[in-house]
Formats: structure tokens, sequence, C-alpha cells
């Protein structure tokens, strides 16, 4: 288990993490989603104790492990003595074992010998999830684990991700700036900004019910429609909640681009940008007839 | 852990550094009203120290960043052989320079800075050109689409760009100038650092000796701090730089080259060349045969006392520079700078420093006498090096890879042993002929601290230089170049061999 409460790293005078309560039980992976300098990963880092809080506290079982962004693999190490780099106070029969499950894992076995510069990337990645394996973590934290590698690669690794996790039964965190690997590897997600905890919940959660607009940017393409209702809220409007071609409301099509299996479109409705997807091609600057999902949550027009 | 291995690693360099030149503190400043002998006045001696290392560092920038240039942006042949003919002047003990010279020059200060700036003008030289190889390509580039001359962007961006590292480099060659005993003992300049010798030796008055190193120190330290603070801007205005391809080699022209060529070689002539032809001319080979002979225990001498010294040395270093903070800015910066401020102090304020430790500790009689604190000497001198060295290599690693090993579990100890000494294998080694090279030709430090009967070859020249023929001062100079020679030689070679296997 993971317990954080009102966390603040600061670097000089610059305020990192401000304040931060959260909590990731045994077995469940959170992702911590924000931009870069929303403070994510000195987060990341005050919880394995590498960074010195300023102020709050941190809880974590040991052992922990972590997955560094740039891996820390030891380049003059050859793959076991990397995987077993954390148990050598182990019987040598228990750290060969220990070892060659972590690679079997991550599906690595045969490459014992190699160093890592003799790994393609991918295999590098697995290593280093290997190596946070190895230690049998109750608390594994992930810091950009597949933001090096190319898309086929990325999906691969989520799986193995995802099977590391599973085997470990930790509580994980995997910090990423990229809003797929944290939907598709998370159980919850907390979304930071500017050092601050904007919102945290199961993934349909922070999709469907976006706290601030920042979340629902973030999370998603989201256009931002005045609720009228006079107090300055917007309805968070994402493209499944536009239907495009029949419909009481009228826009216009602002741009139009074709993305896997459909075309994806900016309608302008009453001032606001909509983002929406269809099949069907419609002209660019033409009118287009459109009807709006019931029910869309409001978000603060200002952020707070 | 690691901050109790931090202050281990620096109460151990200080005591060898800092506190020598703490215990010289109790003797009080010359007074600068005091009457004196002629032409040794507290101030006429300190405005010939300046005159002399201000001289010597000038020389040193004119002949020296020209070289750094035409070896690190141009195309002009045989680099690699000036490099190494450079090194060797570097390594020579600048006392070996004064006697290959002395007949040629001007006597007392004007000689003494002439001398000094031949030594130093590799140090000039290396500086320049690692500086111009650092600049961004990117700016050059953007410079030559809005100037064609590529005089004009050499004028207007590239030299003001390295400017800075280039100044450090002369700050740092002054400090080194104005801390060295043998050339104006050798030439008779009157300077602070001979001055002390002649307390020292001459009157043997250790008192007045250690009074004289406060304004030595001073000056030592301030320029050095100047040098570090320089070499930090210029190393943050290439920041982007780092890592990614280097500047292109300027082709010259036929023209070009062969100017630059002749440059170069004049250099390596004077410095590396003619000290030893010099040299070579004013001896017999009778003489040098049994000069090296007699020789013989000094040479002995001199390289156990440069291997152990360089032990020491490499040994300390390596704890400072790993136990370094590697994410904290502001501490890995003030370490530096007292690393450069220790490297600067003037030797024989730390050999005369010792020796009062030893008048304060009677207790290290016996330390003294089988050679330790000769040991001592070289280990404080030259353990800032390695350890500047070493924290610069180490500071290529990313910080993950001690992180990770410390978040598996192993501790200061376990990571310099299993992490950082196997990947600084080629830099400990390059750091330990560096301090082997240098602790050979080591004079102000050993000298006073070496134990009765025993000298090394440095030491030996010094001795006999006033009083024995010039065919054997020559033949021991030679000597001692030859070692010194060597000893760059192979420390090259092992450098190379080194670099091939980096995993």
């Amino acid at each position: 288990m993971i317990r954080v409460r009102g966390l603040e790293v600061r670097h000089g005078s610059t305020v990192a993490v401000a304040g931060v309560d959260l909590e990731v039980l045994e077995g469940e992976r959170l992702a911590l989603l924000g931009p870069s300098g929303s403070g994510k990963t000195s987060l990341l880092r005050a919880v394995a104790g590498l960074e010195r809080p300023a102020a709050g506290a941190v809880l974590a079982d040991r052992p922990l492990a972590l997955v560094f962004q740039d891996l820390a693999l030891f380049p003059h190490l050859d793959v076991r003595a990397n995987v077993g780099f954390g148990l050598r106070r182990l019987p040598r029969r228990e750290r060969d074992a220990r070892v060659a499950g972590a690679l079997a894992t991550v599906r690595l076995s045969g490459l014992e010998r190699r160093r890592p510069h003799e790994l393609s990337g991918g295999e590098q990645q697995r290593v280093a999830l290997a190596r946070a394996l190895a230690v049998r973590p109750r608390t594994l934290l992930l810091d950009e684990p597949l933001a090096a590698l190319d898309p086929d690669l990325r999906e691969a690794l989520r799986a193995e991700v995802r099977r590391v996790h599973e085997q470990a039964g930790a509580a994980t965190i995997v910090v990423t700036h990229d809003r797929d690997d944290a939907f598709a590897l998370a159980d919850r997600i907390a979304i930071l900004r500017a050092g601050r905890l904007e919102q945290a919940g199961p993934p349909e959660e922070v999709y469907r019910r976006p706290a601030t607009r920042f979340v629902a940017s973030f999370t998603g393409e989201a256009g931002f429609l005045d609720a009228g209702d006079g107090d300055g809220a917007l309805l968070v409007l994402r493209p499944e909640d536009v239907r495009l071609g029949d419909g009481p409301l009228e826009g216009r099509v602002l741009s139009c681009a074709f993305a896997r299996g459909a075309f994806r479109y900016e309608v302008e409705h009453r001032g606001a940008t909509l983002p929406a997807r269809d099949a069907r091609r419609f002209e660019v600057g033409g009118l287009v007839r459109l009807a709006l999902a019931p029910d869309r949550p409001r978000v603060p027009a200002r952020p707070s | 852990m690691r901050p109790a291995a931090r202050a281990l690693a620096w109460i151990a360099l200080l005591s060898l550094t800092a506190l020598p030149v703490l215990a010289l503190a109790p003797a009080p400043l010359p007074d600068a009203r005091a009457p004196a002998e002629a032409g040794a006045s507290p101030a006429a001696l300190l405005a010939r120290t300046l005159a002399v290392g201000a001289g010597a560092a000038a020389l040193a920038t004119v002949l020296g960043a020209p070289a750094g240039f035409l070896l690190g942006r141009t195309d002009v042949p045989l680099r690699g052989a000036f490099r190494v003919a450079f090194a060797v002047p570097l390594v020579v003990p600048p006392l070996i320079l004064a006697v290959a010279f002395e007949a040629h020059l001007p006597r007392g200060a004007t000689g003494a800075a002439l001398v000094l700036g031949l030594w130093l003008f590799p140090l000039l030289a290396f500086a320049t050109e690692a500086v111009a190889r650092r600049a961004d390509p990117g700016v050059e580039e953007a410079a030559r689409l809005l100037e064609p001359s590529r005089a004009a962007v050499f004028r207007r961006v590239t030299l003001p760009l390295a400017a800075p590292g280039i100044a450090a480099a002369a700050l740092l060659a002054f400090a080194l100038a104005i801390g060295d005993l043998g050339v104006p003992v050798a030439l008779g300049a009157r300077v602070h650092a001979s001055e002390v010798f002649v307390d020292f030796a001459g009157a043997h008055d250790p008192g007045a000796a250690a009074r004289r190193c406060g304004p030595l120190i001073l000056l030592a330290v301030a320029a050095a701090l100047g040098a570090h603070r320089l070499w930090g801007r210029r190393a943050a205005a290439a920041i982007g730089a780092r890592g990614e391809r280097p500047p292109p080699a300027v082709a010259l022209g036929r023209a070009g080259r062969a100017l630059g060529l002749a440059w170069l070689s004049a250099l390596a002539a004077v410095g590396a060349v003619a000290p030893a032809l010099g040299l070579l001319r004013r001896t017999t080979p009778a003489v040098l045969a049994s000069s090296a002979r007699l020789a013989l225990p000094a040479a002995g001498e001199s390289l156990a006392l440069a291997a152990a010294g360089a032990t020491a040395a490499l040994v300390l270093g390596l704890l400072v520079a790993a136990a370094r903070p590697v994410r904290a800015r502001l501490a890995r910066g003030l370490e530096g700078a007292a690393l450069v401020a220790l490297f600067a102090l003037p030797p024989a304020a730390v050999g005369i420093g010792l020796l009062r430790v030893l008048a304060l500790l009677p207790a290290l009689d016996r330390a003294h006498d089988a050679g330790a604190l000769a040991v001592a000497a070289l280990a404080g001198r030259f353990a800032p090096l390695a350890a500047l060295l070493l924290a610069a290599l180490r500071e290529r690693l990313p910080p993950s890879l001690e992180e990770a090993a410390a978040l598996l579990g192993h501790g200061f100890a376990s990571t310099l042993g299993r992490v950082l000494a196997p990947l600084l294998a080629t830099g400990i080694a390059v750091a330990w002929l560096l301090g082997f090279v240098l602790a050979l030709g080591e004079l102000g430090a050993t000298f006073p601290v070496l134990p009765a009967g025993r000298e090394t070859l440095p030491a030996r020249v010094f001795s006999i230089h006033a009083n024995a023929p010039d065919a054997r001062v020559a033949a021991s100079s030679l000597l001692v170049f030859a070692v010194a020679a060597a000893a760059t030689a192979a420390l090259l070679a092992g450098a190379r061999l080194l670099a091939r296997r980096r995993p």
C-alpha cells in the first residue's frame, strides 16, 4: 500500500508538488497523468525516497522497485547480473531461480548473457521490468515506462507491464504524460497539474465526469459549450456526444481529418468548437445538422 | 550513508591540503611598512609575483590559445602528434625547462615569466581546444547565414563564446605560475615562492616562510576561484551542445594549413624538442652515464613516491568524486570551487604547512622519516585534480544508475565498487597515470617534507643546480626530462588503450 498525505516537494524556490493526498491499495494500479512539469516524477521520486519532502508524509510498503524513465540498466553488467542486482543477500540458488523467473515473465529467457547495448529498446525495457519484478516488490513504481518506444512496441509492452503488475500484486504507480498509456494501464487515474491533484478516479469516471476543464482536455478530445444557466458553467462534450447529419441544432464544419477509420471533425456551434466523429464526409465550411447527447457533465468555466 | 562518506572523504582531503595551510596561520603576516632587505619589501615582492604570474599567463595564452583553436576546430594535419608533443612541457618539471633555457634567457622575473609561460602554454592550448570543440555548431551556422565572412564569425561569435573558458585557463595558469618554486629560484627571480624557499631553507626560518605564504595563498586561491566561476559560465553556455554533434572542422586552405602547421611545429619544437637538445649539447655521454648512476637512488625514490602519492591521491579523489551530490547543483558547484582552489594552493605552502603540522604533532615523526609525509603532500597536491576529473566523468553517467543501485539495496561502498568503479575504470586509470606523471616532477610540496638523506629527481636537480658543474646539472635535468617524457608516453598510450575498452 502507498499512502501520501499533504505531500509537498520543492526544488529550490519552485514548488514541484503542492499538498497532494493519494492512496494506492495493494494490487491496485494508479496512473499519474499530467503534462511535463506537472510534478508527477517528483511525486514518484518522493514515494521512492529519492526526493526529500518539504512537507507531508509518504508511506510505501517495502520492498519497493522503480523502473526509471531511462531504465538505468548497468551497462557493464549482463542481463542476468542486472536482473539479480537487488538480490545479493539471497543464497545463490534462490537468486538464480528468481532471475530466471523474472526473465521468463517478461519473455527474455535465453538472453541472460547479453549486455544492455546488445538488446533492442523493447528488450531493454523488459530487462528493467524484470529487475523490478525480481525483488518481489510490494510497491512498484514506473516512470514513463513506455515513453521511449515506438507505437507498435508500446502496445506490446503495455501488456507486459500489466502482466508484471499482476505477477507482483504490488501497489503500483505509473507516471505518464500519455493518456492512452494511462487508460490502458491503470485501475485509477490521478491527474496532476502544476503540482496539484486535479482529480483522481477510475478511467471511465475521469473521462466521463471530469471535474475541471483541464481534466476534460487532458483526458481526451473535448469541446466546451456554455451551459446557459447563468453560473458560468460549461458542458463537456466528447466526440461521441456530438452526432452529425441530423438533429435539432446546426453547426459549421471547421476542419476534417481522416484517422482510424473515421473522419474527425471540429464543428463550430454557438461560438464553441466541438469535436465529432463520423464515417461520412461533410464539407469543410458547410453547415451540418447536429444533435448533442443529454446529461453532459459541467465544469467551471474558470480554472479554480 | 552518502553524507557520512562525503564528510569522511572531505575531512581526509582537507587534512592534507587546507589543514597544513591553516597551520601556517599562527605566523602573522609581514608588515608592509617594515624595513626589508633590498628588493624584497613585501610590496615589491607582491608586485614582482603578480608580474611574473601575469606575464606567464599572458605568454601561455598568446602561445596556447591559437594552438587550441588550430587543434580543436581546423583541418591542420598531425593534430594527434602535436597533442602528444604539447603534453611534454606540461609534465616536465618547469625547473628543467628553466635549466634548459637559462643560458638563452634573461635572469630574474622576465626569464621566470618566459619559462613559466612556456611550461603552461599547453594548459591554454588544451583548454581552448576543449571549449572550442564544445561550441554549439548551430550558433555558428546561424551566424554564417547572416555574416558571410568566416573571419568575422570567428571574431564575433566563436571567440566571444570561447573567451570565458580561455580566461579561466589563463587564471589557473596564473595561480600555478605564482606557486612554482623551481623556476624563480633557478633564475634568481625574487618572488613570493622563491622567498618562501629562501626563508625556509636558506635562513632556516620556517616561521618567516609561513608568513610569506599568506599573500601567495590568497592570490592563488582567488585566481583559482575566478577560473572556476568563468569555466562554469562557459559550461552553462554550452548546454544544448552537449552530447550533440561536435562543430565541424574549418578547412583552412593550403596557405592557412601551412601557417597553422608552422605555428604548431614551432611550439612543439620550443616546448618539447629544444629543451632536450639544449640539455644534450651541454653534457657528454660520460657525464650522462655517471649522472644516471648517481641519480639512480633518486630515480627509484621518485618512482616509488610518485606511485604511492598517485595511488593515495586517486583513492581520495575517487571517494570525494563518488560522494559528491549528483542532483544538488549548489552543493556540487561549491565542492567544485573548493577542489579547484585546493589544487591551486601553492605547493610550497602545502609542504611547509605539513612541516608545521609535524612540529605540532611530534607523533608524526616516524611517518615523516618513512616518507609518509611526502606521500601525504603528493596526495594533497593531486587528489583535488583526480576528484575534479572523476567527478566530471561521473556527471556523464545517468544519476538514475546510482539511484537504482540504492533502491536495490546497495550502500555507498557497494555502489562505488559494483557500479561507479567499473564504469569509471578508464577515468580511474587516467587519473592515476596523470597523478603519477605530475608527482614525478613535483618539487614545491615534497621538497620540504622529504626525509633527511632522501631526494627525488627534481629535488636532486634543484639541489645541485647552484653548485655542480654545468654538464652534470644538464645531465641530471636530461634524466628528469627523459623520465617525464617516458611517463607521458605511457600515460597517453594507457589512456588510448583503456578508451578502446570502454563498455
